[in-house]
């Protein structure tokens, strides 16, 4: 049941980045990461 | 992280965590000292691990040297336990574990194939440290006291460029096949700033391409992009106007294929026609032979990323005006336009890392950790000349009657050895971490003698006759054989023989072997058909015995260069033990084989086809 609910949510989550993002250009754009960020996953 | 084999490489993580067996460690918990563990490479390719204790670089290991599987991407358990085994300490003392990448953002990203940087950001603070249980459920098991922490994976490679490089200061450039979902990364690094200025997203980028063509002639195994940039000096550049349609670009070295593609192996197979029709030249089967087309287009792709690789710096000199450049990622291990790009001073300093691609990642993003937890400490590494893993042990007991006395000095010995033709395996004290071997796990031959290259690609690697062999220069004697006197210690440049050491060579050659076989110089076996060679130069700080063996030859021939290639056969990880060396040995045509100061004559009790039935158990990765 779990493992069902774990895959309902991430598939979730993709389906949001799939209709959220268009797909990426060409070419250098500014970072907006921060280099020493070690906390998030 | 360059190409992950497959999304089935992911699946047992995600579908069943608790498949690996781990048996859970005693739980020691020493708690007064700080137990850094770097770890990367599990969720591609080149699992590894580094072991860092009150800031010391103490050990790092690679994971495919333990399990004999070349670029193997499983946890690495035991590299793991063999850094804490040189530190005499368990698993339960590692007090902070360091993963070389966000786990959560690559995930989504191979899942959605489309960058969800920001989503997948916030995901990752929102989420516990608990939520990784799918990613570092083996980690947790194994590593019960640690606390877990992830970096940005380029960022892990520009950490560990930045801490064994020679300046203070630097750009960096890390050009990658993926890391997390960017292909590229660039920015300013010094002792107390790091600033990430500039990304380019993993869609479609250089090392995309890279591979792509790299399947499309033929190369199919994980890992094989070396043996095109090999194979481009006996080739024209022919087709890179062909291959220039398969990819828009700008001047400042973006790089978009028009169709999507990805690292996946049924995606990369299908994807190779794309290749056919943009060049005009068939794919072609890892059986066929190779035909001058397949030449050429391996000179067209190499001058293609030099291209756009120096697009890629020059934007990075213009916009930071930093005079020195850190040059790391999967793509930064093409030594010939990492050796191109110092020597046309595209910056006035360049570093080039040999941890710089995915099996130094776990190094780097302990050292990241130590410079974020520590910021007014600054940080020394000792890399004890990238001598980080294990020591070999001892030859097996079967091997003792085939031990030769000697007298005088081993170095001595051996140099005489070469001089005479003979081939050596030379496992000495412990092994190196990265790709190359550096004189402590290596093959070494000497490069006067004719047919060489020949005799140890066929006999003794079992690999393709065009590979060339890397020459090991003593440092003070470089500039009177090549054109190029600073560092490369760690095989990570190539330069090119003086040209009063060339001899003369015909217009045109009517074959590939033809070419090959042609006595270019003094030195063949290490000279590469342009003339140009990877070298390493070994200098008596870093690398002291080898340096010894080295002056020994050079008093014998009056030639200060010995080959240095790996101690492996086709497709086999590099030896570790005095015991894989010793089956290594037996199932080659190898002359003489060195474990520490022992010296051991090959049996040659196995026939021909013994030694090719041995080989086959390594053809999956070859």
């Amino acid at each position: 049941m779990i493992k069902q609910i774990r895959h309902f949510v991430l598939r979730v989550i993709v389906g949001l980045i799939r209709a959220a993002k268009a797909p990426a250009k060409a070419g250098w754009k500014r970072s907006q990461r921060r280099a020493d960020d070690l906390f998030g996953m | 992280m360059m190409p992950k084999r497959s999304d089935a490489a992911l699946q047992p993580a995600l579908k069943n965590p608790r498949s690996a067996a781990i048996t859970r460690p005693s739980m020691t918990g020493n708690t007064d000292r700080e137990i850094v563990l770097g770890v990367g490479g599990f969720l591609g390719h080149d699992a590894n691990a580094a072991l860092f204790v009150d800031g010391q670089l103490v050990a790092a290991n690679q994971e495919e040297r333990f399990t004999r599987r070349k670029h193997d991407g499983i946890f690495p358990t035991n590299a793991i336990r063999e850094c804490l085994n040189v530190a005499g300490l368990t698993p339960g003392d590692v007090t902070v574990c360091v993963f070389a990448e966000k786990p959560l953002q690559s995930i989504l990203f191979d899942r959605a194939k489309r960058p969800g940087a920001i989503v997948s950001r916030m995901l990752g603070r929102m989420l516990p440290e608990s939520a990784g249980g799918l990613y570092n459920h083996q980690a947790r098991s194994l590593l019960p006291h640690a606390r877990f922490r992830y970096a940005w994976h380029h960022i892990s490679h520009v950490a560990g460029a930045f801490y064994t490089a020679p300046f203070r200061r630097a750009a960096f450039l890390c050009i990658d096949g993926k890391g997390e979902d960017y292909s590229a990364s660039a920015g300013v690094i010094d002792d107390t700033d790091l600033r990430l200025l500039w990304e380019q997203p993993y869609e479609n980028g250089l090392g995309l391409l890279y591979t792509l063509v790299t399947y499309h002639l033929g190369f199919e195994s994980f890992g094989s992009e070396y043996k095109v940039m090999g194979l481009a000096p006996y080739g024209k550049p022919r087709f890179a106007d062909g291959l220039s349609r398969l990819f828009a670009t700008d001047d400042r070295g973006g790089l978009r294929l028009h169709e999507p593609v990805t690292f996946e192996h049924r995606v990369m197979a299908e994807s190779i026609q794309l290749v056919a029709k943009a060049s005009g030249v068939p794919a072609r089967n890892s059986s066929d032979p190779l035909s001058p087309e397949h030449v050429d287009l391996a000179a067209s792709l190499q001058k293609v990323f030099e291209d756009e690789v120096f697009k890629m710096a020059r934007f990075l000199r213009a916009k930071t005006g930093e005079p020195n450049l850190l040059f790391c990622g999967g793509c930064a291990q093409n030594c010939v336009v990492a050796g191109r790009l110092r020597a046309e001073r595209v910056f006035e300093q360049l570093f080039n890392s040999p941890v710089g691609g995915d099996m130094g990642s776990g190094l780097g993003a302990a050292l990241l950790y130590l410079r974020t937890a520590r910021p007014r400490r600054s940080i020394n590494v000792d890399t004890k000349g990238f001598y980080l893993g294990s020591e070999p042990g001892n030859a097996p007991a079967s091997a003792a009657r085939w031990r030769l006395s000697y007298t005088g000095g081993i170095h001595e010995y051996i140099a005489e050895r070469l001089a005479e033709g003979r081939t050596v395996g030379w496992v000495r004290g412990r092994m190196e971490l990265g790709a190359r071997a550096l004189g402590a796990r290596s093959i070494l031959a000497d490069p006067r003698q004719p047919g060489m290259q020949s005799r140890l690609n066929l006999a003794v690697k079992f690999r393709e006759s065009f590979r060339p062999f890397a020459p090991a220069i003593l440092a003070e004697d470089v500039g009177q054989w090549f054109d190029s006197t600073e560092e490369s210690n760690y095989m990570n440049y190539t330069a090119n023989l003086l040209p009063s050491r060339r001899h003369p060579i015909p217009a045109a050659f009517a074959t590939l072997k033809e070419q090959l076989d042609y006595p270019r110089s003094e030195i063949q076996s290490v000279i590469h058909v342009d003339f140009s060679a990877r070298l390493q130069t070994v200098d008596s700080s870093v690398h002291p015995d080898f340096h010894r063996l080295l002056l020994a030859f050079k008093a014998v021939t009056g030639v200060p260069i010995l080959i240095n290639t790996s101690f492996n056969v086709r497709g086999q990880p590099i030896v570790r033990t005095a015991a894989e060396a010793w089956e290594c040995f037996v199932n080659t045509d190898l002359d003489l084989l060195v474990v520490n100061d022992e010296v051991y004559a090959n049996p040659c009790e196995r026939s021909r086809e013994d030694k090719l039935a041995w080989l086959r158990q390594f053809s999956q990765t070859a």
